[in-house]
């Protein structure tokens, strides 16, 4: 076990290292970040004075090796627009995006799970053909058109919520169900698909001959087997939702992380940039460790395999 | 396939009527093909179908509602904030989400699988160079490293394209990965590997016809998704560049006037919505084609 944890440890350090690289070099080739600082009539001189104080004159390697140690700190530099340090803003918001990210799949998880169970049993009878175009129909609704359509008939319209901020519960709910449509579509999917697979395997004919009754052969049987991928998508959709949900956010001007990673792009603030993908991808790759983990602790097999 | 009959004692020939319903019904089945061939055809000739020019401003005309007409001109699906024709910018709008769902799809699906198959027959060195990487890409939130490329290279279709591909091409390289390795513990893959087949023989002669199926399922799937990622980066202002018509920015335009125009945002959200619906539903019937288990 010790051996499993320690293997899947290291692969979400290098993943780490991985998305370090990939960020310098992004936001490197992006063009000198001096020319956004200046004035448009700076002299060349002024920028090169510039670029010398911020150390974007030295080799590439080189600032490549202070950036990573830099990161490893914590520590992106300040804000071209605000000045404090980035990471510190960056933390500032992650509290809105956390509340969110938990409304969504509350809402997601509450519908999800039943719809998906209900259709694999029911398949091709017409609980599945009613539960699966509305499935469909989320998975389809892009959050800027059903987020939007939602402001239109519950703010515009009816004046039930309001349409953007945050603070309570009634604004969360809007962007609660316009971020977890989507996971719900997901998580159903999976969950059926999932499902219809188990339901055919042997051990459940096995079962269902010994005069198991549906319930129980779900519960005791399917249960265990089927949820195991439902587990990770789970674990994708919750890195994903705490990642920053950049539409959301944007539409219903939440002031989370991925607003702000917007508006950072936008003002082409490269260390809130760096800050944001970094904070995002971290929180990311930890969820996904903590799934493997847990994978591990749900099914014994994997921990033999996974040592190798 | 509906009629199908498992005992030869069971054989009674369904009538005339039934054939005809049955028949029917699996043609209807398909409407996703009808939809996508009306998409297709307006990418390729937005010319013939738009009413009017999409670029052209009317300010005397700003922000009217589906059915305005002035000077013998109407708007059928109203007008935007610059006086532009919807339906028009709707039309010319397909052309970016079409072709820059298909091509990413292709240029993902080709190098992912490709990557996919190498990393499942090469499993010494490359493979697990190649699943670490996969990985690592798939360990950054998607859309964030897709800002952060786009902000970087800037925004044009060319740099749209590159982009999602290089975001989504680990979903296809994972699956055929896995193909790859499942298929090779095969008892032909085995004997074929006994009978001293050379390794590019057993790939083309019997992991590609497995691993195939698939990918064009994930792919038909990954192609809603790449239209929405396309409308969604043109909403937040980093996909094809105004005044080219794009939904993503039409949708933008009318978040801003959600108040007052409600078409501006509706019209763009629907045609996105039913675009993607009819990819995912052809994405579920080639599915259940490629996949007969699921009967």
């Amino acid at each position: 076990m010790i051996r499993f944890i320690l293997s899947r440890l290291v692969q979400a350090v290098v993943a780490l290292l991985g998305v370090l690289t990939v960020v310098f070099f992004a936001v490197h080739t992006a063009g000198n970040p001096v020319r956004l600082l200046v004035p448009q009539n700076a002299s060349a001189a002024d920028i090169a004075r510039l670029s010398h104080q911020l150390g974007l004159d030295r080799p590439l390697v080189d600032q490549y090796g202070s950036f990573l140690l830099n990161a490893i700190h914590g520590n992106f530099g300040y804000s071209f627009v605000q000045n404090q340090p980035a990471l510190n803003i960056v933390l500032s918001r992650f509290p809105n995006t956390v509340e969110l990210a938990a409304g969504a799949l509350v809402f997601a998880l509450a519908l999800a799970i039943p719809i998906g169970i209900l259709s694999a049993v029911y398949r091709g009878k017409w609980v599945e053909r009613v539960l699966m175009p509305v499935i469909l129909v989320g998975q389809s609704m892009p959050a800027f058109w059903s987020g939007i359509l939602l402001i239109l008939i519950f703010a515009v319209h009816w004046h039930i919520f309001p349409s953007s901020g945050q603070g309570g519960l009634r604004a969360l709910i809007l962007p609660s169900v316009t971020l977890g449509s989507i996971s719900l579509a997901t998580v159903a999917r999976m969950v059926r698909g999932s499902f219809l697979e188990h339901l055919n395997r042997e051990y459940v004919r096995t079962a269902k001959a010994k005069g198991a009754s549906m319930p129980r052969v779900l519960i005791r049987h399917v249960f265990r087997n089927a949820f195991l991928p439902v587990l990770t998508i789970l674990g994708m959709e919750t890195a994903n939702l705490l990642g920053g949900a950049v539409i959301t956010e944007t539409i219903f001007a939440w002031p989370g992380v991925g607003l702000l990673t917007v508006q950072a792009v936008q003002s082409l603030d490269f260390p809130v940039v760096e800050a944001v993908v970094l904070f995002a991808a971290t929180i990311y790759i930890l969820a996904n460790l903590a799934v493997d983990l847990l994978y591990g602790v749900v099914d014994p097999r994997l921990r033999i395999q996974g040592a190798d | 396939m509906n009629l199908a009959i498992n005992e030869p004692w069971e054989l009674e020939l369904p009538s005339t009527r039934t054939v005809r319903f049955v028949k029917a019904r699996t043609a209807l089945r398909w409407w996703p093909v009808a939809i996508l061939l009306v998409a297709a055809f307006a990418a390729a000739f937005p010319f013939l179908l738009a009413p009017l020019n999409p670029d052209i401003t009317n300010l005397s005309a700003r922000l009217e509602g589906p059915g305005y007409s002035a000077g013998g001109v109407r708007f059928i699906l109203g007008t935007d904030n610059l006086g532009r024709d919807i339906l028009s910018r709707l039309i010319w709008g397909v052309r970016v989400s079409v072709v820059v769902a298909t091509a990413s799809v292709l240029v993902a699906g080709g190098f992912g699988g490709a990557m996919g198959i190498i990393a499942g027959a090469q499993k010494k060195i490359l493979g697990p160079v190649i699943m670490r990487v996969a990985d690592m890409v798939l360990s950054i939130p998607f859309f964030l490293l897709a800002i952060l490329v786009v902000a970087a290279l800037g925004p044009s279709v060319r740099n749209l394209v590159i982009v999602l591909a290089l975001v989504r091409w680990p979903r296809y390289a994972r699956v055929a990965y896995a193909q790859t390795i499942e298929t090779s513990k095969r008892e032909f893959v085995q004997a074929a590997i006994a009978l001293g087949a050379r390794k590019l023989r057993i790939v083309r002669r019997h992991i590609l016809p497995e691993v195939l199926p698939p990918l064009v399922v994930v792919a038909t799937l990954e192609v809603g998704l790449m239209v929405v990622y396309e409308a969604a980066l043109s909403f937040i202002g980093l996909g094809v560049q105004p005044p080219t018509p794009s939904w993503g920015a039409m949708l933008s335009t009318g978040q801003e006037f959600v108040s007052t125009a409600w078409w501006i945002s509706t019209f763009p959200g629907l045609a996105l919505f039913l675009l993607v619906v009819a990819v995912n539903r052809l994405g579920d019937l080639v599915r259940d084609r490629l996949d007969p288990r699921g009967h």
